[in-house]
């Protein structure tokens, strides 16, 4: 009975997974903002970001609709950061090691302090914001320390 | 139900209740998110508008997650998982729920190295010599790594189930 309920537990254990302290921060109840609008395969990981990146559409959608705005003013823009820059992304049960590889290739952008054992954690995630934002969430979400920069 | 009590709630039902769910659905992530959909669901009921709590609190949570197995595997078409009178959650199955919870802690406390070892052979069904070839280790190291890991285990399992007279022995 013993054997067999430690023999259970082996099977299905996943570092990181059934934390309670990331599991309430994720339900966002703490927080003023409360950020938990997953469907079923869409992840927690989403955080806080999908609002503040909800704002970054608005802002940059902003910049392209106000119809008063000078002409020079919009040509003047500097090019975006790659660490500010809005994109989406999915994964399903993913790797660390593999979503940190789409990051750097879908963003741009280079991400330092991965923990060693990142392949030890797994990720479900439906993401739409930028690459700074995505990597503090994770970071939160895993309780990891990861850096990203510019290349 | 004030947050801080739902939080103190929370954090001492969240693992046993994955732990009942994991027995169901037999998949970690999608019982975390059961889980999580349970709590989200009663605090919409008793947190945002402030009203009480059911009178039995944990039980109601067990038959939330209960419940909430059961809509997931109807959703994942697979009807032979569903034993068609799924039990209420009795006090066994919480016991059941709450002694798989403390292994599951053990796990998590286990020095990396002994964790790695002990998943190695119990999780991906490696033998001590495959073990101490992939690690670069002695087969004794590994064998004294595995029996520390299941002694700390086995005493997570005894925990709390200590007959009452033994601090007096």
């Amino acid at each position: 009975m013993e054997k067999s309920r430690i023999e259970f537990i082996a099977r299905h254990y996943r570092r990181g997974a059934f934390d309670s302290r990331r599991a309430w921060l994720r339900l966002g109840i703490a927080s003023p903002i409360a950020w938990w609008r997953r469907g079923k395969v869409a992840a927690a990981v989403a955080a806080g970001a999908i609002l503040t990146a909800s704002a970054a559409i608005l802002c940059y959608e902003g910049l392209h609709t106000q119809p008063e705005a000078p002409e020079q003013q919009q040509t003047a823009a500097p090019a975006p950061s790659p660490l500010k820059a809005v994109k989406a992304i999915d994964f399903t049960d993913a790797m660390l090691p593999a979503v940190l590889r789409e990051i750097r290739s879908t963003y741009g952008v280079e991400i330092h302090n991965v923990p060693e054992n990142a392949a030890s954690y797994r990720l479900t995630l439906h993401y739409e914001g930028n690459a700074a934002d995505l990597v503090a969430t994770i970071n939160e979400i895993l309780g990891t320390e990861m850096t990203v920069s510019e290349p | 139900m004030t947050t801080r009590e739902f939080e103190k709630e929370f954090k001492r039902l969240y693992l046993p209740l994955g732990m009942y769910a994991l027995r169901i659905v037999g998949d970690t992530s999608s019982a975390e998110d059961i889980v999580q959909e349970a709590f989200i669901s009663i605090w919409q009921s008793v947190g945002a508008d402030g009203a009480e709590a059911p009178a039995n609190f944990k039980a109601y949570m067990y038959r939330a997650v209960r419940n909430g197995c059961i809509s997931h595997l109807r959703q994942q078409k697979h009807p032979e998982e569903l034993q068609p009178d799924l039990p209420q959650p009795d006090e066994a199955e919480i016991d059941t729920s709450e002694r798989d919870a403390r292994i599951w802690q053990a796990v998590d406390a286990l020095p990396e190295r002994c964790r790695e070892i002990f998943l190695m052979s119990k999780r991906d069904g490696l033998s001590n010599d495959e073990i101490a070839e992939e690690l670069g280790l002695s087969v004794s190291t590994v064998k004294n790594q595995m029996v520390k890991a299941m002694s700390r285990l086995r005493d997570a399992l005894s925990t709390g189930h200590r007959p009452f007279f033994l601090p007096f022995l």
